[in-house]
């Protein structure tokens, strides 16, 4: 890879584009999705309000998950480690600053369109169409959230809504982890699968 | 007369033009340390490939290896040295400049002497 500007975002955002450390919990909103549309009422214990314990529980499993995947990356592709000043953290600290803001403002002005959901949409919108559309996968879930933004103006009901929010949450960590996953497979290749012959020295 | 671009591009640092030896340095410009398996899966080179674009780099003093292990895997973490920080960036710098004028070269401009009639 020669692009300079790709070979630096792929470094700096290697940990991101770990995507299938997200697919477990894109799983778990999904199920929460089936369970707002009365799909798992057959799950044991869930009549008599354990479906909490049966969320929880797929919340830590998600997130054990999570971890054996990352040591997978690990394996496959090597390890790096970025420096302390590193904007990635503080950036993702204010973002979620922002987005519950929007979501206090939100609760106390009942605006007609979900002014968090648009916050939501135009982030991921910025992180589709940066270095060429590389991650253009983000642009699809950006659309969903706009368009989830404004669903009370669709006359949906309001448990639908409820599931299709749940829906959207899952699907677009879905869709965002195995998008990523499939970048960093276009831009690394793992040791033992080289992609051409050496180089001159 | 000014050299025109395309001969200035012969000219350039090979120790770091080097595609594989470029793409190394850009990405630890950027990190603290990485793993020789990372630059083994970022550049697709061999492991002994590697390994020598590695030593040319330690020679030169642009970067600097430590091996250790984790846990009883053996391991090899390369940082990017100030002066190799330097050369890369003035590099690309290079390349910037080079392409401007390349855009910008006319056919008959920046002869050098040796062509002059």
């Amino acid at each position: 890879m020669s692009d300079p500007a790709r070979v630096r975002y792929l470094v700096e955002h290697y940990a991101q584009l770990q995507g299938l450390r997200l697919v477990p919990l894109g799983l778990v909103f999904v199920a929460v999705a089936c369970w707002h549309d009365r799909q798992l009422g057959w799950l044991p214990g869930s009549a008599d309000g354990g479906i909490r314990q049966w969320f929880l529980g797929a919340l830590a499993v998600a997130v054990l998950a999570s971890y054996a995947i990352g040591a997978y990356y690990r394996r496959l592709f090597g390890e790096l480690t970025l420096p302390a000043n590193h904007a990635a953290g503080p950036r993702l600290l204010a973002t979620a600053v922002v987005v519950f803001v929007c979501m206090v403002l939100q609760e106390a002005y009942r605006w007609p369109v979900s002014l968090p959901l648009v916050v939501v949409g135009i982030v991921l919108a910025r992180i589709g169409v940066v270095e060429g559309r590389l991650r253009g996968h983000y642009l699809g879930i950006a659309i969903a959230c706009l368009f989830m933004a404004n669903i009370t103006s669709f006359g949906v009901p309001p448990q639908t809504a409820q599931v299709m929010f749940d829906l959207l949450v899952g699907g677009g960590l879905l869709v965002a982890g195995i998008g990523d996953h499939l970048v960093l497979l276009r831009m690394l290749r793992p040791p033992g699968h080289e992609r051409y012959v050496d180089s001159p020295v | 007369m000014s050299i025109p671009p395309f001969e200035q591009l012969s000219n350039l640092d090979r120790l770091v033009h080097e595609p594989a030896r470029l793409s190394i340095l850009t990405a630890l410009s950027v990190c603290e340390s990485a793993e020789f398996m990372f630059l083994q899966s970022l550049t697709g080179l061999t492991r002994g490939n590697l390994n020598t674009h590695l030593t040319t780099l330690e020679q030169a003093g642009l970067v600097s290896a430590e091996k250790g292990f984790r846990g009883r895997v053996p391991q090899t973490t390369v940082r990017i040295t100030e002066k190799g920080r330097e050369a890369v960036e003035q590099h690309w710098a290079r390349l910037r400049t080079l392409q401007k004028a390349a855009r910008a070269w006319k056919p008959g401009k920046g002869r050098t002497k040796t062509e002059e009639p």
